[in-house]
């Protein structure tokens, strides 16, 4: 009889201890959010949400695009740089023509060119993903500190404030920014056969070689999108600081890898969802809000930051495994 | 498509044989001196006896993060976090000097900061496991969180000048004509040499890099091993720290932003690949010598200090490209 109910609670613990793994990163939010919550009583406010969706749109529009290269098993540490090459060209063409028009459709052209420049390099000639992003990155960032030289360059335009602080419905634009992508990088990624083809890439690149696909156009549409995305980044940054400066998006790769990595997706590629890089970007956005509402020191935000990508790295070595 | 591609790799001579793949080693650094000789023959003053001084005083600081890196990137690591490594080790070396006034308790603080940084990465990595890129990524971002604290916290004390001749010595000082800090560069770097190409725990970081699992197998505790590695790049990284400390003589935030990119190119300039199990110290120090004569030469011909950043982006670039076609050929 003891034995039973020995085995029986042995078998309950398991299940708790597994479902804990299973959805850690869940559990963490929930658990900030009380913590928070019981400190900060404006916490948990309306306005204070609003305020949070409009400080994360940045966050998760860049990470859509760097969940997709991770997800393939690629990693992209250049989109901090490509959104301060993005503002930085959107503001240049803002100056000298005017048109709202045309800086975006350069700001969009420079995110993507960059992307597929990088994806180039990765699918065509089998450089490792770490290091050509890492190029992009000094590169991208020694461009922007070249050319405005630590003075802003100004954006006066109300169409970008807009997509900051524009109000529907009481509810903040970025709030929509946000549902409608991504509504469509849901269907995209679990909906469609190249979302399959995809994770399959993160799994198992020889396999899905083997089946036809041809693995390199993956490759370079995954980094391709995700220096689209830098670049909506970019105009949004733009909204934000109504101007161009050398530091935009710097040190935002690491955010947003630790955002998607907090989520619970797989840092070896192969394995995630969008709602995990959802519950990601939420984790970092409330994080960065609560630890600036309790006036933490920028410094002390910085340093936790690299703790949390760490502890990030950890619950992902606690639910996926050691790398192989 | 593939097979054109075959067609034309099989067509190259073939190298085969160990001798002519650490002669192919040689191709990259000689494309590149070649190049800069050419550049280098235009601009008079590169030649010049105060040139050559400047750059002697300069290369130390990079050169000794670069040999840092080394060991772990033959043993198929990361260490990006140097950088910011280097500034903390400015920032206790120099706390120490106001404080104790003491040369030899500031160096073993600077080096000891490094090794502890070092040690941090490698029981995270090797230890528990954790992608190198990101943990390391993660100790630079939050050292320099800890670097901008220090100098805040201190702002006073910090921004005055460190006016120890001790230590002023190391980074400017001159024995014989030869300034100290390439004497100290030369030593370790020497030193490391000697250990990566004549002792078993050199063979040990070959045969890692080569193949991990295959090491683990012969006994090898691989573990530990890239561990200490780790700890060796902190270590040489908080002595690059000392020496930055000595030839700038002030401590500001910013300092060593970068550094880590910087000597991550000159690695890979060198000829140490990232795949792991090639490259030595004389190879990274020929990357040092020619990223060394780059920034040199943009200088003296006026090209802007951010232009010269976003140039080490592209050489990687190139280094990386370089690397792959001549490790393809030898694989076909």
């Amino acid at each position: 009889m003891s034995a039973i109910s020995a085995a029986k609670t042995k078998g309950a613990v398991h299940a708790i201890l597994s479902f804990a793994i299973e959805n850690l990163q869940a559990l963490g939010i929930v658990g900030m959010i009380i913590v928070f919550a019981a400190i900060e009583p404006h916490f948990l406010t309306f306005s204070n949400a609003m305020t949070i969706t409009q400080q994360i749109g940045i966050l998760a529009i860049v990470a859509i695009g760097e969940s997709l290269v991770i997800f393939t098993g690629n990693i992209d540490l250049s989109v901090g740089s490509i959104v301060g090459l993005t503002a930085l060209v959107l503001a240049l063409v803002m100056a000298a023509t005017g048109s709202v028009l045309l800086g975006v459709t350069a700001a969009l052209c420079t995110g993507i060119v960059v992307g597929i420049f990088n994806g180039v390099l990765v699918a065509r000639l089998g450089l490792d993903s770490i290091i050509v992003t890492i190029a992009a990155l000094t590169w991208g960032r020694g461009l922007v500190q070249a050319v405005t030289r630590g003075q802003p360059i100004r954006v006066e335009n109300a169409f970008f404030t807009y997509l900051v602080d524009g109000k529907i419905l009481g509810l903040a634009f970025p709030f929509f920014l946000i549902v409608i992508f991504y509504l469509a990088f849901y269907f995209f990624l679990h909906r469609t056969k190249t979302g399959y083809h995809i994770f399959a890439l993160g799994c198992n690149e020889q396999v899905v070689i083997n089946s036809g696909i041809n693995s390199g156009n993956l490759k370079i549409a995954v980094l391709g999108i995700s220096g689209l995305l830098a670049a909506v980044g970019g105009i949004i940054a733009i909204g934000r600081t109504a101007s161009a400066l050398a530091i935009t998006g710097q040190g935002l790769e690491l955010d947003v890898i630790m955002a998607v990595i907090i989520g619970g997706n797989r840092l070896a590629g192969g394995k995630g969802s969008v709602g995990k890089v959802l519950l990601g970007v939420l984790f970092v956005g409330l994080l960065s809000n609560g630890l600036s509402i309790m006036a933490v020191p920028g410094t002390v935000v910085q340093m936790f930051k690299g703790l949390f990508i760490i502890l990030a790295v950890l619950s992902d070595r606690l639910a996926h495994g050691r790398e192989s | 498509m593939k097979t054109m591609q075959s067609h034309t790799i099989h067509k190259l001579p073939r190298l085969n044989s160990l001798s002519q793949r650490r002669l192919s080693k040689l191709v990259l650094p000689s494309v590149i001196v070649v190049l800069l000789g050419i550049i280098a023959l235009t601009t008079p003053r590169f030649f010049s006896q105060d040139n050559f001084i400047g750059l002697a005083r300069q290369l130390p600081i990079l050169g000794l993060l670069a040999i840092g890196i080394t060991p772990i990137t033959i043993a198929k690591g990361y260490d990006l976090s140097i950088g910011s490594v280097a500034a903390l080790s400015i920032m206790t070396t120099g706390y120490i000097i106001i404080v104790t006034d003491s040369l030899p308790l500031a160096l073993l603080t600077g080096v000891l900061t490094g090794a502890l940084v070092g040690a941090f990465n490698a029981v995270l990595i090797e230890g528990i496991g954790l992608n190198a890129v990101i943990v390391t990524l993660a100790t630079l971002t939050a050292v320099r969180g800890l670097d901008i604290l220090l100098v805040q916290q201190n702002y006073y004390t910090f921004t005055e000048k460190i006016r120890h001749l001790g230590l002023l010595w190391v980074g400017k000082g001159l024995v014989i004509g030869i300034p100290v800090s390439l004497i100290i560069f030369t030593a370790i770097a020497l030193l490391l040499s000697l250990v990566l190409g004549r002792t078993i725990f050199g063979r040990k970081t070959y045969a890692i890099g080569n193949n991990e699992k295959a090491a683990n197998i012969l006994g090898i505790n691989t573990r530990w091993h890239k561990g200490l590695l780790y700890v060796l790049s902190g270590a040489i990284a908080g002595l690059a720290g000392i020496i930055a400390l000595g030839r700038i003589g002030v401590v500001t935030s910013a300092v060593a932003e970068g550094w880590e990119f910087q000597a991550l190119t000159a690695v890979i300039i060198g000829g140490t690949s990232l795949t792991g199990g090639i490259g030595s110290i004389k190879s990274t120090v020929t990357g040092v010598f020619i990223i060394a004569a780059i920034g040199n030469l943009m200088t003296l011909n006026q090209v802007s200090g951010y232009y010269q950043a976003a140039l080490t982006g592209f050489v990687i670039i190139i280094a990386v490209l370089i690397d792959k076609y001549l490790s393809k050929r030898i694989q076909d």
